[in-house]
């Protein structure tokens, strides 16, 4: 997956990314930003924009022990780490869920 | 430098909280000045968060948490020591936050004191300070 | 013959021998003419007409020539009366007798008698006016006098009080010089305690120079210690600057010497060079260090010079304020000083000035005072200029009165009418007394009034009831005799009233005369002498 658009968005401090095809709309919500995807709804504080490429890594041993979360990979945009995430196993922290627990 | 008889290795000797680690030279990537990390919401504790370096995402861990001391000031992680953790052979590249990166220096390969965590092989006096001598392959290993 | 009657004879013959030559020219001519043959009827007519001429002459000339020599003689002997007559006036007049015109004239012609009077009277209207006037100029000359009596005694009041003033503008000199003089001697005082005060400010100006001087140092220290201290703040970023590059370079060295192990043996030459690149971004960062301390060391002194230093200038502020209240307080007592001084100055300014005033105000009184003098000797100049004026006056009164007016201010003529009373008493003298008291006391001029006999022995006499006569002691007394004096001998020699000159009365001791006139009995001889003492102040009051 190292081709294709890719939505860039800010939540809890991070920058993560979605596939493009995923993307169903983006609304706004009650704290924040709606990001409805083919698994969910996701919550965003800032939608920063579309990324045309991003060179996706494969997350790393150190960061599946060291982050439960899974996620498609990691990349870099604008110097600035992102995380790809696979929408329909979305991290705690874009969750709508865990918008009440937003640090 | 310390000549050590027998099997040596050449380490970069960093400080990490209160104290010196020696990391294998030939696992030592590179050393920069602290690289600017983005916190990862939910990440452990020493996971400080994701660094660009080259171009390329990386992981940052606070090393003297990973050794389970007390962790670094935030200030006072001046350097961050790109090192390639794993099994040889399918290394990833991690940053380690340290206070400083000290010299380098020549430890014995032979078995050392003190291996009280999975990471440490052991502890050698280099001139006359105690350093831990690490071994980055278990890092990433664990999950 | 009187000269007056020789003209007209003289003319009478100069015309008869006139006529005569005339005839005797005639003849001759008519002889002549007989001799040339005339006619006889020439002869009988010049017969004729020289017969003519005679009565013509005699009728013409002649006859009345005779009757204007009788009118002549007439005339002449009226014209001698009348010279007797006017003689008789023209003496009455002399004697000052204006009243007695009218009687002297009779016979004389009315014309003349009119002017005569008329001359009489102007005359007397003039003497009149003349005795008026004197009296007035008399009293004029008494007022006079009184006024400068009264000026005299008012300036020599004004010259005792200018005595008083100068007296006490004395003591008032006195009293300022006695100021003037403690007032120099405060001044004297102020002066010595300003110079004092003046020593005592420069002192304590010294202190505060030094004191600021040391102020000024420590200013200066302190400046110099901030710019130390900014000179080692820059040291210090210097210092990291050069930190930054010893670690730059060290973590270069570092990163070099990962490189070479990771080269392997290719690496080992670079290696070489990276330990040594290491080794001296150890030696700059070790020198770093030491320079950093000996810098720490430097910036803790200059701190510690610092805190000296503000303390120090603390201090000096403190000693700065002391000294300066001290300055302050020598300044003020100055200006006290000075405020005594110019105190004292003023008032011995003051007081020269006003012993100067007081000297002029003196010098001032004596020239008052010889004004005073000098006006007070005028006045007494004056004063007998007065009393001249007023005797002046009394000598005119007393010629007018000479004059006999038909006036009451003429003594004479009231002298007249006292004499004609007493005259009806003549010979019996006993009444007389009473008569004089009546006299005396209507006329308050009179000091004295008495009668003495033919033979000058005092009859009667009556003592004046007003003013200085009133209180007078007289000497005088009946029996005694006045014979010797002179207005006895003067009326019994002309037989008419005199006036005395001027004398001192013995009565008053004032400026009396005496009118003297006779008294006359019924046939016209003297019977005695009334004398009336007049007093002439009272007399020149009327």
């Amino acid at each position: 997956m190292t081709d294709g658009k890719f939505l860039v968005l800010r939540r809890s401090g991070g920058t993560w990314a979605l596939p493009d095809g995923c993307v169903r709309a983006v609304g706004r919500g009650d704290s924040g930003l709606r990001v409805a995807t083919t698994g969910g709804v996701l919550v965003a504080d800032e939608v920063i924009g579309f990324a045309q490429r991003l060179e996706v890594r494969a997350p790393g041993g150190v960061l599946a022990a060291m982050w439960g979360e899974s996620c498609i990979g990691l990349a870099v945009l604008a110097g600035v780490p992102v995380v790809v995430i696979d929408p329909t196993q979305p991290p705690f922290a874009l969750r709508e869920e865990g918008a009440s627990s937003h640090a | 430098m310390e000549k050590i008889a027998g099997a040596v290795q050449r380490c970069l000797l960093v400080q990490a909280g209160e104290q010196e680690c020696a990391l294998p030279l030939d696992r030592v990537r590179r050393v920069v000045r602290a690289l600017q990390v983005h916190p990862l919401p939910g990440a452990a504790p020493a996971l400080l968060g994701l660094a660009e370096y080259g171009g390329e995402p990386l992981p940052v861990l606070d090393l003297a948490r990973l050794l389970g001391a007390p962790p670094t000031g935030a200030g006072a992680t001046a350097v961050t020591v790109i090192v390639a953790v794993g099994p040889r052979g399918a290394t990833e590249l991690v940053g380690l936050a340290a206070e400083a990166a000290l010299d380098i220096a020549e430890t014995p390969l032979s078995a050392l004191p003190g291996n009280d965590h999975a990471m440490v092989v052991g502890e050698v006096l280099l001139a006359g300070r105690p350093v831990r001598v690490l071994d980055l392959g278990a890092l990433g290993a664990t999950a | 013959m009187p000269s007056d009657a020789k003209s007209p004879v003289a003319a009478s013959i100069l015309g008869l021998l006139a006529l005569a030559f005339v005839g005797l020219l005639g003849a001759a001519a008519l002889l002549i003419a007989i001799g040339y043959g005339a006619p006889g009827w020439l002869i009988d007519g010049y017969f004729v007409v020289t017969l003519a001429a005679i009565a013509l002459y005699a009728l013409l000339v002649f006859l009345p020539q005779r009757r204007l020599e009788a009118q002549h003689v007439t005339a002449r002997e009226d014209r001698d009366r009348l010279e007797t007559r006017f003689l008789a006036a023209l003496e009455r007049l002399r004697g000052g007798d204006l009243t007695s015109a009218p009687d002297a004239l009779q016979g004389v012609s009315q014309q003349l008698a009119g002017a005569f009077t008329l001359a009489s009277r102007s005359l007397g209207s003039l003497i009149e006016q003349i005795q008026n006037s004197s009296i007035e100029v008399a009293a004029a000359g008494g007022g006079i006098r009184t006024t400068a009596s009264e000026l005299a005694s008012g300036s020599s009041q004004q010259a005792a009080a200018v005595v008083e003033i100068t007296a006490t503008m004395e003591e008032l000199a006195r009293t300022a010089g006695q100021i003037a003089y403690n007032a120099s001697n405060q001044a004297e005082l102020a002066a010595h305690a300003e110079t004092s005060g003046n020593l005592g400010a420069d002192a304590v100006d010294e202190a505060l120079r030094g004191v600021e001087e040391v102020q000024q140092r420590i200013s200066g220290i302190a400046a110099r210690t901030d710019t130390l201290g900014s000179r080692s703040k820059e040291i210090y970023r210097v210092l990291d600057l050069i930190t930054d590059i010893a670690q730059e370079t060290h973590i270069l060295s570092l990163n070099a010497a990962i490189e070479s192990a990771a080269a392997g043996e290719h690496g080992r030459r670079f290696s070489v060079v990276a330990d040594e690149v290491r080794h001296l971004a150890k030696r700059s960062r070790e020198s770093v260090e030491s320079v950093r301390v000996l810098l720490d060391e430097f910036s803790g002194s200059i701190r510690a010079t610092v805190v000296a230093t503000e303390e120090g200038g603390k201090e000096v502020v403190r000693v700065l304020e002391r000294a300066r209240a001290a300055a302050a307080a020598i300044e003020e007592l100055r200006g006290a000083l000075t405020n005594t001084a110019r105190a004292a100055r003023e008032i011995s300014l003051a007081t020269q000035q006003q012993q100067g005033a007081s000297d002029q105000v003196v010098l001032t009184l004596k020239e008052v005072s010889q004004v005073i003098q000098r006006m007070a000797e005028g006045l007494r100049h004056f004063s007998g200029t007065a009393d001249r004026l007023n005797q002046l006056a009394l000598s005119i009164q007393l010629l007018t009165q000479s004059f006999h007016l038909d006036s009451p201010h003429s003594l004479k003529h009231l002298a007249g009418g006292w004499t004609e009373r007493l005259a009806h008493r003549a010979g019996h003298w006993d009444a007389l007394a009473t008569q004089l008291d009546e006299i005396v006391g209507a006329n308050p001029f009179v000091e004295l009034a008495y009668v003495v006999d033919a033979k000058g022995n005092m009859v009667a006499f009556s003592q004046g009831t007003s003013g200085a006569a009133r209180e007078a002691s007289t000497s005088v007394s009946v029996g005694a005799n006045f014979a010797d004096r002179p207005w006895f001998q003067a009326v019994t020699r002309d037989g008419r009233k005199i006036l005395t000159p001027l004398y001192d009365s013995l009565l008053t001791g004032h400026k009396c005369f005496t009118v003297a006139a006779p008294i006359r009995d019924a046939q016209g001889a003297l019977a005695g002498i009334l004398g009336v003492d007049v007093n002439v102040l009272s007399w020149t009051r009327i």
